[in-house]
């Protein structure tokens, strides 16, 4: 009899505790082993922490990530706290599926002002905060020390000016050896950007009408296609059977790419003979990047939003020290920066002072939603790319669609 | 009375099939038709039931981290309701939605609450309308949808790529349909022989269509990419080597090809079936008569099998116009889409499923008639 109070006394116990802790949970896509290693230690970390009150669940969302959050989204089920892509961000906040957290970060006095505007921007929208960044990539440019050396040239630096990349590239394609200069991709905006804001260009106007017709940005834009076209000195990766350009680098086949952090650690992983340097984007006018960051979310239909809030603020401090340490990845928080001294390192240093100088990889449109924009221009791209048609063209086609590309319905 | 029971127990066999069919295909389908004439936007759904806690909010909208000492009269004047539920609660509204708060909403209400510390409580949307307005709050009790009447066809009729999409569509299922229902053909009469290990061939033709559409997409990624298989050999000859799947003059000819490879054998089979059906007496007296090779395909079989090419051309057509995964694999460019895939972009990637449900009708619409003609002029009787 005793035997079976103390069972039934158990039981009671255990699901007084259940009820007691609030259960949080947190959505991500799915990423490498390292990764999910990285994150069930966070996860681990946070129980251990908060045992008795706050329980953190992880549940990856496998499969097309921004499809599945969407209908998780409108069905209620989705995760308290979730990873937003500074990309797609605006369409979730604008629609209104998103928490602002500005009142959460007053009242727990988060140090909100430790991260560069830069990357809270994607994150904003009417003057409220939407999201907090967990890491970031900026990119930069990867050289070929061996192939640099053997045709004797010098290897860049951070004062190398568009005419030094292209004088670079010349001497570095050598058809005799199979070997491009330059690695770029035929068909993607975030990778003409860049060189749109360093001949101080614009992506959008005030009014969210397209500046890619501007007289800085046309002149960008031909210069990247040029590089193909007119001086052969660049190849993007299908043009030599690559998967990307950090498989077309590994290869050999070009001497120079502009990639960020995964490219970093894909060729030690996996091309660990190629020698080879990191410095950052040559610039024109300006001294311009290309960020690239993912937040971490609260959805309005969360049942326990400070929880949630007070779950996101431990993988912001102690959850990104353990990311930082186990995957090489770049903290958005000064501090950590600071205390993880990844400014004394010769290659983070790079990417991380990208921050100061880059800008965010988003396109601001009226409805939140650029990916009708973004397939479109990239299909204009590729075409200008093959030299189907001239950048004149494309921009013409941009200016008179953009409308029905953006709008709301 | 005996009847009456005999008809439940049926109802409840076919129960489970009725209702998850009517549950994920015939109510999804309404709804598709409904949500084609509005502005649909899946992410609202949950604007009037997310619940949040009315004292954070008001005390973010009025920038007050203390609730002592609030002036009640000062907070009404600041007090916007409008505002306050669009900017504050994410609740996007219409023109008449906006009217009747100006009418009805008690302001008041919500600051005597606030100030009396009332408000530290969660709620959704809807029950803060049904707390606070005076009178038309069934207007704020769920997401409804904008109607925007035949907006979206007409919109769909002014787009090109629309028009792109389903040129791309059509080619497709023009060449594809028939090449497939020919290849079949031939293949079953192929597989019919008695020869010896013809069971190894017909495995070989019907694996492709057994095979994971995925998978087969990633080979002949590999295939027709540019250092691939086909450019080597194209080189051998003296051609320049082609990006097929990039280049869009020769990527949906490419996807047609590795299409008719992949669903002639699934056809093959049942032409096989057709075959076997075909009574050996008037084969036999097909030879008697004098007809051989060529004039007995003709002559004799293909009448004979009337039936199963029908059936083949009717499914041939419907799948190839629909054809949707090897798109989404293979092709990159947005001017080889065809109308399946631009559906789902539009409605997935670019957030608009009121046109993607407009277009999906239209398209619904368009392959029913398609095979309505297709079934009245050819005939699917059988001879024997």
């Amino acid at each position: 009899m005793r035997k079976w109070f103390l069972v039934i006394g158990m039981i009671v116990a255990l699901f007084a505790a259940a009820f007691a802790t609030t259960v949080v949970t947190l959505g991500g896509w799915v990423s490498s082993p390292v990764e999910q290693k990285a994150m069930k230690a966070v996860v681990d970390a946070f129980n251990q922490e908060y045992a008795g009150q706050i329980e953190l669940k992880y549940q990856p969302i496998p499969g097309n990530y921004t499809l599945k959050l969407t209908t998780q989204l409108s069905a209620g089920t989705a995760p308290d706290i979730f990873y937003l892509d500074s990309s797609v961000a605006q369409q979730f906040i604008r629609s209104g599926a998103i928490y602002p957290i500005d009142f959460l970060i007053k009242k727990e006095n988060f140090p909100i002002t430790e991260f560069t505007p830069s990357l809270l921007k994607p994150f904003e929208y009417k003057g409220r905060l939407y999201g907090i960044p967990k890491d970031f990539s900026t990119l930069v440019l990867f050289y070929n020390k061996k192939l640099f050396d053997k045709y004797n040239i010098a290897y860049p630096t951070s004062d190398w000016s568009w005419f030094d990349l292209l004088n670079a590239a010349e001497k570095l394609t050598r058809s005799e050896d199979g070997v491009h200069g330059l690695g770029l991709y035929s068909n993607a905006l975030n990778r003409v950007l860049p060189f749109i804001y360093q001949n101080g260009g614009k992506l959008v106007n005030s009014d969210l009408t397209t500046a890619l017709d501007n007289p800085e940005d046309v002149q960008a834009i031909k210069f990247y296609f040029d590089l193909h076209t007119k001086y052969k000195v660049a190849v993007s990766p299908q043009d030599v059977g690559a998967g990307w350009l950090g498989d077309e680098f590994g290869k050999e086949k070009v001497a120079m790419i502009e990639s960020g952090p995964w490219a970093y650690s894909f060729l030690k992983e996996n091309y660990p003979q190629v020698d080879f340097g990191v410095a950052p984007l040559p610039s024109n006018r300006n001294r311009a990047t290309m960020i690239y960051t993912v937040c971490y979310a609260i959805p309005r239909t969360s049942k326990n939003k400070e929880a949630a809030f007070t779950a996101m603020k431990f993988l912001l401090s102690k959850g990104m020290r353990i990311f930082t340490e186990k995957l090489g990845v770049i903290p958005t928080r000064d501090s950590i920066i600071k205390s993880e001294k990844l400014m004394s390192d010769p290659v983070k240093r790079i990417f991380i002072e990208g921050k100061e100088y880059g800008h965010a990889w988003f396109i601001p449109t009226p409805s939140g939603n650029s990916s009708k924009l973004l397939d479109n221009v990239n299909s204009l791209f590729q075409e200008i790319w093959s030299g189907k048609i001239t950048v004149e063209e494309a921009m013409k086609k941009i200016v008179s669609n953009y409308d029905s590309w953006v709008s709301e319905q | 009375m005996r009847h009456y029971k005999e008809w439940i127990a049926g109802y409840l066999f076919i129960a489970p099939v009725v209702v998850v069919v009517g549950m994920f295909v015939v109510y999804p389908i309404f709804l598709s038709f409904y949500y084609s004439f509005t502005n649909y936007d899946a992410l609202r759904q949950q604007e009037y039931k997310a619940t949040f806690n009315l004292q954070d909010q008001l005390q973010e909208y009025f920038m007050v981290l203390d609730m002592k000492n609030l002036v009640p009269k000062d907070l009404l004047s600041q007090f916007d309701p409008v505002d306050f539920v669009q900017a504050q609660l994410g609740i996007k509204l219409t023109e008449r939605q906006i009217k009747e708060i100006k009418k009805h909403f008690n302001s008041k209400a919500v600051i005597d609450d606030f100030v009396n510390l009332k408000t530290d409580k969660n709620m959704s949307g809807a029950q803060f309308f049904s707390i606070y307005m005076r009178g038309n709050k069934g207007m704020f009790s769920k997401y409804v949808p904008q109607w925007l009447g035949m907006k979206n066809f007409i919109k769909m009729f002014k787009d090109p790529l629309f028009w792109a999409t389903l040129k791309n569509s059509i080619i497709f299922s023009l060449f594809v349909t028939p090449i497939q229902t020919i290849l079949a053909l031939l293949l079953a009469v192929a597989a019919n022989q008695k020869i010896r290990g013809i069971k190894f061939f017909k495995l070989t033709f019907y694996i492709p269509s057994i095979t994971s559409s995925a998978a087969i997409s990633m080979v002949f990624l590999l295939l027709y990419s540019k250092p691939g298989l086909i450019n080597r050999i194209l080189g051998y000859i003296g051609m320049p080597s082609i990006d097929w799947l990039s280049n869009t003059s020769t990527a949906l000819p490419a996807i047609m090809a590795m299409n008719i490879w992949t669903t002639a054998g699934y056809f093959m089979v049942v032409f096989l079936a057709g075959l076997q059906n075909i009574p050996k007496s008037l084969i036999e007296a097909s030879e008697l008569d004098g007809a051989q090779g060529w004039t007995r395909f003709w002559k004799i079989i293909v009448p004979l099998m009337k039936p199963q090419i029908s059936y083949v051309v009717t499914l041939g057509l419907i799948g190839t116009l629909q054809v949707f995964d090897q798109i989404y694999f293979l092709i990159k460019n947005q001017q080889n889409y065809t109308t399946s895939m631009y559906i789902y972009v539009t409605a997935f990637n670019y957030g608009r499923m009121g046109y993607a449900s407009a277009i999906a009708v239209a398209f619904f619409t368009f392959i029913m008639v398609l095979t309505l003609l297709q079934r009245h002029f050819v005939s699917e009787e059988s001879y024997f």
